[in-house]
């Protein structure tokens, strides 16, 4: 367990590698000067003159070439400083500290969401096979995953708040204000996990042992819960935790729409900005947490399952 | 399976002790914010950039601070008919060459307490010298001396007699020294207007500030206190005010237009602005060497139905390079009115015509066929150059168009990628005949130049005499405007979004971009 443990985080740190490489150079290639781009947002199209830009390029590096830069801010990176953001002149750490625990309420609670709605749904549409609450089930289903995120985000604002006046439209200020955006991000995650439950209880349900239980004369009850749940949960872990994944990457989008003071937003407006420290900071962040959840759900798959772990140890 | 349980119930405690202290560390944040904001009546204003400090040597932070929140100052305002009066400054006079005398008044304190006085403006204008790279450009201002308490003299690096307008800038906004720490970073702006910072939330950008009791002018409205929110996206804005969250926005969707003018409890406001959309050939190309072409294009373009179709009214038609209110703007030039027939004629009397029945002009066996480039920022720039592209097909211009960011944009014109730009500039920036010639026909960044220009610009630059300046600015127009090589098709509109509950909000076009006054009240 432990070399397979190792093994994972050697990986995890070769994925945030990788993900800030591409994206440094990714970055560097987009068309906009980056010194430009950052006398314009702090002080305006007046401030963009050779003299200027040649004391931004010198502050900042810029004059160096990519690769120099890049190999500089990956030394920095490794002692824990991920440099000062152009627009915002203060560590990016800081800037991130202070906008990361909005973006996990807000993940957090999408993802409340979505357990609390797509596993009942999954387990009634299983246990309803083909009846109306089902297909109902099964329209809703498609409906939420065929729909872009914003434009639910628009219709959910129209409907619950401009219409029926029952929570905000922006910001954060009151505990109302996250309903909108968790319920708009968690709407993705309900469809694919919806999906999955009815499926993996249907499977369960035409086991053998399913027809045992009942021959042994188990109530309805004690055979859902105990036999058919039991079983058809574990393989939803796994679906959940890529879930939370996507609902990070998914925040890019609904914090702008809300408003919402999150990481995305910072990342979007350091994507603008050309705020090569943020950007970098941003997408380390967001690739953590997806491969951070992603060797949470396989430990614990491990643990629950010892044959998945690498072959060579399942094999003594 | 006791691990498998072991596991589900931490993730389960987790995430529910999580969401607990979310819910809990928001119920508290808003129970501090309502306190304050329910004292008197609070005036929530959506600001339409992300502010992301309240160091006035930032521009959307200056603009903030003095224009939408009224906690800070400049020695000089410009009100609604361009003219300069004083504000922290009584009166000022033109000492030197490169010399000026500015009064200061002897009434005002800044909000804690500290005297606003000659040391506490030459500290500040020379930090703001120091911090803000549009300043030395925009301003000359090299040195500040204290002659006395209330009396400063500034030194600038060349000589100009619009040093007072350049004072109304607001980059050149005042704080107290109090502002910074022992380190010198900036904490807090401390500044001397009706309203005084209480609060800045740097991750979401909203700033609360409240009434100063002792505030040096007359003031008359019921607000007590103003809430900016930072909303970049205009749909949030919009929506925002639609659900009661927000009582002033601006820039609003032209799509919500309607919808917002048919709202109960919900005024619409619409004005002209100083800021222009402008077109700009790139010179540097031989086919707009040619000034038939140039001309040609213009003529081609249907100026009234861009402003009153395309840009749904929000905006003006121009009478000639600037907003035609701006007491200096030369209105007896050419406006090369849509004449389709004329841009034809024209463009065949340089060479361009039809010649291989394809329905695409070209000359010497090449193509007409032009790429257009502007940027996202500005909302009618999108919709100008698609409708340019509509104009030019009817002519048999084959056009390209892209819209980009601003930093892309400047990098395309900077490296001569493009053949047209559609920019929007702000021209009355500082409110100075000299301005706008200066910063887009003098020091223009298409190639184009004109020594006659340079000329009467740098004469208009050199006299006090204000009629004489606005005299020789009209001519330096008429002349630019002769030229073609670059040209206003729309003046810039502002649209409002004002809750029913809003009163006294007078619009001023001198302002960066809007102005919410003092005055402005609530029912």
């Amino acid at each position: 367990m432990t070399k397979y443990l190792i093994r994972r985080i050697l990986m995890v740190v070769g994925v945030l590698w990788m993900v800030s490489t591409l994206t440094y150079f990714t970055v560097h290639v987009t068309p906009g000067d980056t010194a430009t781009a950052v006398l314009y947002e702090l002080y305006g199209e007046d401030a963009v003159n050779t003299e200027n830009l040649e004391r931004v390029r010198e502050k900042y590096d810029l004059n160096e070439s990519v690769f120099k830069q890049y190999a500089e801010w990956v030394k920095n990176a490794f002692t824990g400083n991920f440099g000062t953001s152009y627009r915002y002149n203060k560590p990016v750490s800081y800037m991130i500290g202070l906008r990361l625990p909005n973006t996990l309420k807000l993940g957090i609670t999408a993802f409340i969401f979505s357990v609390l709605i797509a596993i009942p749904l999954g387990v009634i549409s299983a246990l309803q096979h083909n009846k109306l609450f089902d297909h109902i089930s099964r329209i809703f289903v498609l409906i939420t995953s065929s729909f872009p995120a914003f434009w639910v985000a628009i219709v959910l604002i129209i409907v619950c708040a401009l219409k029926l006046k029952l929570f905000p439209v922006s910001g954060m200020d009151s505990p109302q204000s996250i309903v909108l955006p968790a319920l708009t991000l968690s709407l993705g995650m309900i469809a694919t996990t919806t999906r999955m439950m009815r499926a993996s209880m249907l499977d369960v349900m035409s086991q053998d042992y399913i027809w045992v239980a009942k021959a042994k004369g188990l109530t309805r009850n004690k055979i859902i819960v105990r036999h058919i749940l039991r079983n058809a949960i574990p393989p939803i872990i796994s679906v959940l935790g890529l879930q939370i994944g996507h609902i990070l990457g998914g925040a890019v989008v609904i914090e702008n729409i809300f408003s919402w003071p999150g990481v995305g937003g910072l990342f979007i407006d350091a994507i603008n900005a050309k705020d090569m420290p943020m950007i970098e900071g941003c997408v380390l962040v967001i690739a953590f947490g997806y491969a951070a959840i992603n060797l949470v759900v396989d430990i614990i798959y491990a643990a629950i399952n010892p044959e998945i772990r690498y072959s060579g140890e399942a094999k003594k | 399976m006791k691990l498998k349980k072991y596991v589900g119930f931490m993730l389960a405690a987790v995430l529910c002790v999580s969401a607990l202290a979310g819910c809990s560390s928001s119920s508290k944040k808003e129970t501090e914010t309502t306190t304050t904001e329910t004292d008197g009546k609070t005036l929530r204003i959506a600001f339409p950039d992300m502010v992301t400090t309240t160091d006035p040597a930032n521009v959307s932070s200056a603009t903030m601070l003095k224009e939408v929140a009224g906690v800070c100052e400049t020695l000089v305002y410009a009100d609604s008919d361009f003219k300069l009066q004083p504000m922290l400054a009584t009166e000022w006079e033109q000492t030197g060459d490169t010399t000026w005398e500015f009064k200061l008044r002897d009434d005002v304190t800044f909000h804690d307490g500290t005297k606003f006085n000659a040391d506490a403006v030459k500290w500040c204008l020379e930090r703001e010298r120091d911090e803000n790279s549009a300043f030395k450009g925009s301003t000359f201002i090299d040195s500040v001396d204290v002659v006395d308490e209330y009396t400063i003299r500034i030194n600038t690096t060349q000589p100009t007699t619009e040093l007072p307008a350049a004072l109304s800038y607001v980059g050149t906004t005042i704080v107290a020294p109090t502002s910074v720490d022992e380190n010198g970073d900036f904490v807090k702006a401390i500044g001397t207007g009706y309203f005084m910072q209480t609060d800045f939330d740097v991750s979401s950008g909203k700033f609360v500030c409240e009434k100063y009791d002792g505030y040096w002018g007359d003031v008359n409205t019921s607000v007590t206190s103003r809430v900016i929110i930072c909303m970049k996206d205009s749909s949030a804005r919009s929506l925002a005010l639609q659900n009661g969250e927000v009582d002033i926005v601006s820039d609003i969707p032209f799509s919500d237009l309607e919808t917002l003018a048919n709202s109960e409890n919900i005024k619409v406001s619409k004005f002209n602005t100083a800021r222009t959309y402008l077109y700009e050939y790139n010179m540097n190309k031989p086919v707009f060497q040619d000034e038939k072409v140039r001309k040609a294009l213009i003529y081609a373009i249907n100026k009234e139905e861009i402003v009153n179709d395309v840009l749904l009214g929000v905006g003006g038609v121009p009478e000639g390079m600037l907003m035609n209110d701006i007491p200096w703007a030369n209105t007896d030039v050419d406006t090369y009115d849509y004449d389709p027939d004329k841009a034809v004629e024209l463009l065949a009397e340089a060479g361009y015509t039809d010649t291989d029945g394809d329905g695409y002009l070209d000359k010497d066996g090449e193509k007409l066929s032009l790429r257009i480039i502007t940027f996202t920022k500005r909302p009618g720039c999108q919709l100008i150059v698609q409708a340019t592209q509509g104009y030019f097909a009817n002519i048999g211009i084959d056009t390209s168009v892209e819209v980009m960011e601003w930093t892309a944009m400047a990098e395309d014109v900077a490296s001569g990628n493009y053949d047209m730009v559609l920019n929007s500039v702000a021209s009355c920036y500082m409110p100075s005949p000299t301005y706008y010639l200066n910063t887009v026909y003098v020091n223009s960044d298409n190639g184009y130049h004109n020594d006659k220009v340079d000329e009467l610009v740098a004469e208009s630059l050199a006299v006090s005499d204000m009629d004489q300046k606005y005299e020789l600015s009209k001519e330096a127009q008429a002349v630019a405007q002769e030229d073609a090589g670059i040209y206003t098709v729309a003046l810039y509109g502002a649209v409002f979004g004002l809750s029913d509950r809003v009163t006294n909000f007078d619009y001023n076009a001198a302002a960066h971009d809007f102005i919410v006054p003092y005055n402005t009240d609530l029912a």
